[in-house]
């Protein structure tokens, strides 16, 4: 199962992370490609709020993933406003699990946890890069 | 049991031309609907331009926690979007059906305008009976 490309964004749109496993099609502007999923995703979140058919009004339904023809992407959002996004081929399975998993073991771990990294910046650490492509690894053969 | 909550359907424009809602819960009044299918069109289109590999035409299937999205585009650029429960089976072969149903009730009718809303009593009775034979 392939992967495409991978995203962590915080509450105010700051693209934090973004790593590249294959792009066939790269994205013609960097920071427009990064604003425009940002957007969508907004954008996909309160559509989906308000598109809930359920009556029950206390939980907010949170979308997980869409699939495209050619893609499928799976969100995974914390309360603390940090968004994961990762973009694999449509055949994918639930990614969920793993998206939890890479914010525990790699986020967690090798970010929050760096004394030198302050918040809402951009990040390019190699420990984490390393953990999230062994985990990446592990996870789809 | 397969629980199909709504259908709409946009034209190629992005504006609203049909909409049913199949359950209680799942009413919306038509301007929110109009709006909704608005956003969506947009969306659609955004999603295809996100798109990491080539020739790719918008988002087919959305799961949330409590519902499924499924949505077919036409080549025409007419898109049947169906709200369902999660897990729900024979969605993409349920919109084929209406994409069917579609082009023998209303596009064949000919008091109909293309991307107009569509009143068609036909089409009304024929999507009835075809969801109520899934659900």
């Amino acid at each position: 199962m392939l992967l495409f490309c991978f995203y962590i964004f915080n509450r105010e749109g700051v693209c934090l992370h973004y790593h590249e496993w294959s792009r066939p099609r790269a994205a013609r502007n960097e920071s427009d490609d990064r604003k425009m999923m940002f957007g969508l995703l907004f954008s996909l979140k309160a559509f989906v709020s308000k598109a809930d058919p359920s009556s029950n009004g206390e939980e907010e339904p949170t979308f997980v993933s869409y699939r495209t023809d050619k893609y499928k992407l799976h969100y995974l959002e914390n309360p603390s406003g940090i968004r994961f996004v990762l973009l694999s081929q449509p055949n994918a399975g639930e990614m969920r699990e793993f998206l939890k998993h890479v914010y525990d073991t790699c986020y967690v771990e090798h970010v929050v946890k760096n004394p030198l990294y302050s918040p809402g910046e951009p990040f390019k650490f190699e420990q984490f890069t390393q953990a999230l492509t062994k985990m990446a690894k592990k996870t789809h053969v | 049991m397969a629980t199909i909550f709504s259908l709409v359907i946009i034209n190629k424009s992005g504006g609203l031309i049909f909409q049913k809602d199949f359950t209680e819960t799942a009413r919306v009044d038509t301007n929110e609907a109009m709006t909704q299918a608005s956003i969506w069109h947009s969306l659609h289109a955004i999603s295809a331009q996100l798109s990491p590999a080539h020739g790719d035409t918008g988002i087919e299937m959305l799961e949330a926690d409590t519902f499924n999205l499924h949505c077919f585009l036409a080549p025409t650029g007419t898109k049947f979007v169906l709200t369902c429960a999660p897990r729900t089976a024979g969605m993409e072969v349920l919109l084929q059906t209406i994409y069917e149903l579609y082009s023998d009730y209303v596009l064949k009718n000919p008091f109909y305008e293309m991307e107009m809303p569509i009143r068609c009593a036909a089409f009304d009775q024929h999507l009835l009976n075809e969801i109520r034979s899934r659900s």
